[in-house]
């Protein structure tokens, strides 16, 4: 049930309906049921999975409070990344482990199992985890394995996040809050907010970012900068869209979810950047990863290593394959290179004023740019050839199609459109202008507001079929 | 809007909390009041109203609701059905080889898939005129989900209606099928959506309404041997990759529709014939082992014997070759009444019960329009001056539906359709309950065959904007023993400005 569908439109108004006029006692069994819906909708086979590791997450925590055990705690976190590794991963490790067979001279047949990855499955992994990992470390247990159920399953961040930590979302859960009507139109808002960046800006960015990854070669330039740029303002209005629709469908409900984008593209700095691209991942590796492997405690060398070594994992979360290594490395690398230019370069002597100027903040935020759009080539690129192709275009002169010969694709110029669109409402975002006139309107004139923007998603949508975080 | 924070704790007092419910509850109204009210002012508005009309798939079967006549044989399919299946070529032979008088309609619409057959179907259903027989004609790619994913949105969206819902819920394999089909019995904006974004965003004009057809069924002109090949080919060009392993894949959603289709026909004791596809000669080279043809119409044809469906391998019928093709797929309308009189005469009469030996009719021919001249007629006007002609005339289409080998027809040569004209019959005496005749041609007031008593028209009859003939019976039992003249009237000149007449018969 995707969330641009029509099933899921009246899914939600048929839940918020229930959920404003249910009596308070049954809301949480009724979102239970939503939420195992909804996660049916997408095929009934992993229903099973999904409930089995819940229950047996719940047990293990409750023991896990009670004994402290260490051994339980690594055993449980051990068997839901078995479980993950082998929807996730077996193909790609038997691969490798053939690939170095072969390369020792052996002949072995190749073999490749069928496995459908169950949706969502990296999301409440990671959240399964990390609720493990809080108990242990002291926070207290659930003790309804309804409710325990209801925070793993409830819906709006069950499929692509975000990644909600146990205390975020479960007081919520124990005691449901009357009807707040500017919550509810916030929720409203934000919700309208990410169809739009979903259906009309990033569906409409990716036919263009679509056919130069598809075909490297074939493109100019000046295609293969678009395409870089289209597909960078893609992957952030779909999964930020994605979000935003989590957000505000759960807001309706009352019930709040963290905030995943602040507006990453404005970064000044790749660290920076982490502090505001899908933040619930960055603090559960910086949590649950980064602290484990000791963080910072031991000395630069050892904070560098496990920079390096979280945003690699981070990469392989995204998918097995090696372009997603890479764009993980790439990232680690630029993460420790900016630490060492931050300590080392402009945190003391002459350049400290400097970083304050306009110049540097303007050079300092188009270079990161630069950076993540050089990482989203080896994050889309299916192979490390295909990088090479794009990269190579985009650095060596090849004429084409261009803004000058006024022979563009349409695709092309749809996907200039939507840019300039992102980057005027990207402006008018950061200044919090929407957010704030939604709430200072009259109420009829926000619901007709509302209703042009609805309208306005219906009229310039491009149709596809899914998001992209939904294949992690 | 490109990103949206939540808004911070607030502190707000009781009073201002109640003010925000209410102002959210008042909002929640706006919307939903802008978005009907949006969608209410389209459906009132030109533009709603053109856009609906442009489309076949919402015309053509309102079309057949609102016909008060309706259908005792309705045929489905695509564009193949839509131009191979004549209603009245099929209506003729039944009559002659039955004596019977049934009403056939031609329900075949560009790309349809199973999904469209279903909601035709659901409409038959409701109609107080249910069909006796349903023809379900089948194309090699219906079931390509690639290939029909826009046809079956556009059949979900436009065919269906709210009370079909218990039969798209059955046959859908997932629920937006559904959730679709429900909001676009609701919208008419989701209704003509794909129309409607190209208006607004890509600036594209109207078009003009589509054509209503004559029982659905769209005359198709003949091409030569060279063009139907030249066409033919680069159709068998694009179907290659559509039907050739390894891309193509067999099976999709339109298989429960078409199960469905079945069960609902088989439940309702309505006689089903399941028709392969139409194809040219020039079709053959893609549709071997390699494409996905031969397991697709294994399972057409295990389905149709699960739910008692007559099979027919209409692929070649022995009366046609590729000269009745317009392309590697599609017939002329001089194929159309070739295909249809042998599937008439080889399996839709024998399905409802063979031939009669229909003992001989007492009606008696009075005018069959076989000489050379009219005697005894008036003619006044040039459209009416040699009106006998074999067939059609130079620049007309294929003239289908006459009996014997001339007819009455005032397109003329050299005036096409620009000539006007009145013949008028001798007078004659009423002397039976019933006078028969077979008309066509335009539909215009100005054109009409009409039966004059004492100098007032008391029965009138035209045509379809077609170039087939169609029965028409008057009963003039009030007048028997009273003096009559027939009138042929051709007082238009535009598109469509010509009469046909044939076989004027008087029973008693």
């Amino acid at each position: 049930m995707l969330f641009t569908s029509f099933t899921f439109l009246y899914f939600q108004v048929l839940v918020v309906a229930l959920r404003w006029s249910l009596p308070r006692r049954v809301v949480g069994p009724m979102l239970l049921v939503a939420g195992y819906t909804f996660y049916l909708s997408a095929g009934p086979i992993y229903a099973l999975l999904i409930s089995s590791v819940t229950i047996a997450t719940w047990f293990a925590a409750l023991h896990i409070e009670r004994t402290r055990s260490k051994w339980m705690l690594g055993v449980s976190i051990a068997g839901l990344l078995l479980i993950l590794g082998y929807f996730k991963y077996a193909n790609f490790v038997l691969e490798q482990a053939f690939g170095i067979y072969r390369l020792l001279g052996g002949r072995p047949r190749s073999v490749h199992y069928s496995i459908v990855l169950p949706l969502a499955i990296s999301f409440f992994t990671f959240e399964l985890i990390s609720y493990l990992i809080d108990v242990y470390r002291g926070e207290q247990a659930e003790r309804s394995l309804w409710r325990f159920s209801l925070y793993i399953v409830y819906y709006p961040h069950l499929i692509a996040g975000p990644i909600v930590r146990a205390h975020e979302l479960l007081p919520s859960l124990r005691s449901f809050k009357s009807f707040d009507g500017r919550q509810f139109s916030d929720g409203m808002f934000i919700a309208l907010a990410g169809y739009f960046k979903k259906t009309v800006l990033a569906d409409n960015l990716a036919p263009w970012a679509d056919a130069v990854f598809s075909h490297p070669a074939a493109h100019s330039t000046f295609g293969t900068w678009m395409g870089v740029i289209a597909y960078t303002g893609q992957i952030y209005c779909d999964f930020s869209g994605y979000t935003d629709i989590a957000r505000g469908c759960s807001l309706m409900l009352g019930l709040p979810l963290p905030d995943n984008f602040e507006y990453p593209y404005l970064s000044r700095s790749i660290t920076d950047f982490w502090r505001r691209w899908h933040m619930t991942l960055s603090r559960w590796l910086r949590d649950y990863l980064y602290i484990s492997l000791g963080g910072n405690r031991r000395g630069v060398l050892r904070q560098y290593r496990n920079l390096f070594l979280t945003m690699l994992l981070g990469g392989l979360w995204h998918g097995a394959n090696w372009t997603f290594v890479a764009w993980g490395a790439w990232h680690g690398v630029l993460l420790c290179v900016h630490k060492v230019w931050s300590d080392k370069v402009v945190g003391t002597g002459p350049l400290v004023r400097a970083r304050e100027t306009l110049p540097y903040k303007v050079l300092a935020g188009s270079l990161t740019l630069l950076c993540v759009m050089a990482g989203w080539v080896l994050f889309r690129a299916r192979t490390f050839q295909a990088a090479s192709v794009v990269f190579g275009r985009l650095v060596r002169d090849v004429p084409g199609a261009g803004v000058m010969t006024g022979e563009l694709p349409q695709p092309l110029s749809t996907a200039i459109s939507c840019t300039v669109v992102l980057v005027i409402v990207h402006i008018f975002g950061y200044s919090h202008a929407g957010f704030d006139a939604n709430r200072a309107m009259p109420a009829p004139v926000r619901g007709v507001f509302w209703a042009v923007i609805a309208i306005a998603c219906f009229l310039l949508a491009e149709s596809r079929a899914t998001f992209i975080y939904f294949q992690f | 809007m490109a990103h949206v924070n939540t808004p911070p704790t607030d502190d707000r007092s009781e009073s201002a909390c109640a003010v925000d419910n209410r102002a959210a509850w008042v909002a929640i109204l706006a919307f939903f009041a802008t978005l009907f009210g949006a969608d209410f002012a389209l459906r009132r508005s030109r533009l709603g109203r053109t856009l609906a009309q442009e489309s076949w798939y919402i015309t053509r079967p309102d079309l057949y609701s609102n016909d008060p006549e309706g259908a005792d044989i309705l045929g489905l399919g695509d564009s193949r059905m839509g131009n191979a299946f004549n209603p009245f070529v099929t209506e003729q032979i039944i009559e002659m080889e039955r004596g019977e008088r049934l009403r056939v309609w031609d329900g075949g619409l560009p790309g349809a898939p199973p999904m469209a057959h279903l909601a035709w179907i659901q409409r038959a259903l409701s109609h107080r005129h249910r069909p006796r027989m349903v023809l379900l004609a089948i194309s090699p790619y219906m079931f390509s989900s690639r290939i029909t994913r826009a046809p079956s949105r556009e059949s979900l969206t436009t065919i269906f209606r709210l009370q079909d819902a218990p039969a798209l819920v059955r046959a859908a394999s997932n629920a937006e099928d559904v959730f679709t089909a429900f909001h676009a019995a609701l919208f008419l904006s989701e209704r003509v959506r794909p129309r409607l974004i190209e208006v607004f965003t890509r600036f594209t004009g109207l078009n003009p309404p589509a054509s209503p057809g004559n029982q659905g069924f769209e005359d198709h002109p003949s091409a030569d041997r060279a063009t139907q090949n030249a066409r033919a080919i680069g159709r068998v060009r694009g179907y290659r990759e559509e039907l050739t392993r390894p891309a193509a894949r067999f099976g999709s959603e339109q298989q429960g529709y078409f199960i469905e289709s079945l069960r609902t026909l088989r439940a309702h004791g309505i006689q089903t014939v399941v028709l392969d596809s139409l194809c040219a000669s020039q079709m053959d080279a893609i549709l071997g082992p390699e494409s996905i043809y031969p397991e697709h119409i294994a399972w057409v044809r295990a389905q149709s014997r699960r739910f008692g469906a007559t099979f027919v391998d209409s692929r070649h019928p022995p009366t046609m070759d590729d000269g009745d093709f317009s392309d590697a797929d599609h017939v002329s309308t001089q194929g159309s009444e070739r295909y249809s009189r042998w599937l008439a005469h080889e399996y839709i009469v024998p399905l409802l019960g063979g031939r009669r030996n229909l003992p001989p009719t007492d009606c008696r021919t009075v005018y069959d329009f076989e000489g050379p001249t009219l005697d005894g007629w008036t003619l006044d006007g040039p459209a009416v001056q040699n009106a006998m002609s074999d067939g059609a005339r130079n620049g007309q289409r294929t003239v289908m539906g006459f009996e014997g080998q001339r007819l009455f027809n005032t397109y003329q040569d050299a005036y096409a359709d620009s000539s006007v004209g009145v013949a008028t019959s001798p007078v004659f005496t009423v002397d039976s309950r019933e006078i028969r005749f077979r008309v066509g041609g335009g539909s215009s007031a100005q054109i009409a065959v009409e039966l004059r008593v004492d100098g007032r028209v008391v029965r009138s009859a035209h045509g379809l904007d077609s170039e087939i003939l169609h029965a028409v019976v008057w009963n003039v039992t009030q007048w028997r023993g009273r003096s009559a003249v027939l009138r042929i009237r051709d007082g238009a000149t535009g598109a469509w400005g010509h009469i046909l007449v044939d076989s004027v018969a008087m029973c008693p």
